[in-house]
């Protein structure tokens, strides 16, 4: 299978920004965008070398005290896809999100490291991935309406798109 | 070999878009929902002829019985659904996706569990492709008694179709 990978790390904290990724709202940080230019993060050409894109993701986030009921959910984003039954929440589900105990200071409080890297993944179209456009990530409760509370912490989050025939 | 993926949760109180509308959640090791798949795929399973399957489990936690050592024996099962399939040998519920199991929730020790099970990174089972709107069941099944599992929580489900040739 004909592929290439594109990816992109992009972090909450603010105070110094990539000047390609910039935080733009990162007043609630379970609702963060940013600018992307994704003509520099992608040949244009390559948006009609392949025909499908398919997202996966790397985040980062935490400690601190977490609730399992309440931070049970998932990360949307507003990719455009025509492969994701958009909830209300956000237009497309990257993946599942939950708490565990912090791996370096076991249950005093929690963080949610969680990759998709060896999953399948979820498909976006491709085509969209042009110019530069503000790329809103938010973390949704599983009754896929509502962003998840109590996130007030800075996190980080690496994007990988797997552009493929 | 494009992805469509679909987020299902019990926590879904009423339509969270028009493609998935959960109709009768009282049983919650046996809820159906309403699926839009003509929607959902837009045409795109007339150029594939296989479906893939895949999930992602996870559910709110329960506490752990006395002793807590039966709970595995109590919670393994298989999750189904009443999707049709004719590459799998024949059961009377529905079609195995993978096995579900209890661990101890993540940040909260021993005492509660929750259900768990990601398949992935599996090679996953492939069904009938699904046209149509039509009611689908997912079921928590008893490796002891093919029946739903008694006592469920309310759970979240990522379903990855993948269709391919």
């Amino acid at each position: 299978m004909s592929e290439e990978v594109y990816s992109l790390c992009l972090s909450t904290y603010s105070t110094q920004p990539d000047p390609r990724n910039i935080p733009i709202n990162r007043t609630n940080l379970a609702d963060v965008s940013w600018r992307v230019n994704y003509d520099e993060l992608i040949p244009q050409e390559k948006l009609t070398e392949y025909k499908y894109c398919r997202v996966r993701f790397n985040l980062s986030f935490g400690p601190k005290t977490l609730v399992w009921n309440t931070q049970l959910g998932y990360l949307g984003a507003n990719f455009q896809s025509d492969y994701n039954a958009p909830t209300t929440c956000m237009p497309t589900i990257l993946g599942v999100l939950y708490p565990q105990n912090n791996p370096t200071n076991n249950a005093t409080n929690q963080v949610i490291t969680r990759t998709t890297l060896y999953e399948i993944g979820v498909d976006i179209n491709l085509s969209s991935l042009r110019g530069q456009q503000v790329l809103q990530l938010k973390m949704c409760n599983d009754d896929a309406f509502t962003p998840m509370s109590n996130i007030d912490l800075d996190w980080e989050i690496a994007l990988y798109f797997q552009l493929y025939n | 070999m494009p992805v469509f993926s679909l987020w299902l949760s019990t926590q879904i109180t009423s339509p969270a878009s028009s493609y998935v509308v959960p109709i009768d959640k009282t049983n919650l090791a046996n809820v159906a929902w309403r699926v839009d798949f003509d929607n959902l795929f837009k045409g795109k399973q007339n150029e594939y002829k296989f479906c893939r399957v895949r999930y992602n489990l996870i559910g709110e936690t329960f506490t752990a019985s006395t002793p807590a050592s039966t709970d595995w024996t109590n919670y393994v099962g298989y999750l189904s659904v009443s999707l049709p399939s004719t590459f799998q040998a024949d059961v009377t519920n529905g079609t195995i996706l993978g096995l579900t199991y209890p661990m101890d929730s993540p940040i909260t020790g021993t005492s509660v569990h929750c259900m768990f099970n990601t398949t992935m990174s599996d090679i996953g089972v492939d069904i009938i492709t699904p046209t149509g709107v039509q009611q689908m069941n997912v079921a928590m099944m008893s490796w002891i008694t093919n029946a739903p599992i008694s006592t469920m929580q309310n759970y979240s489900l990522l379903l990855a179709f993948e269709l391919y040739n």
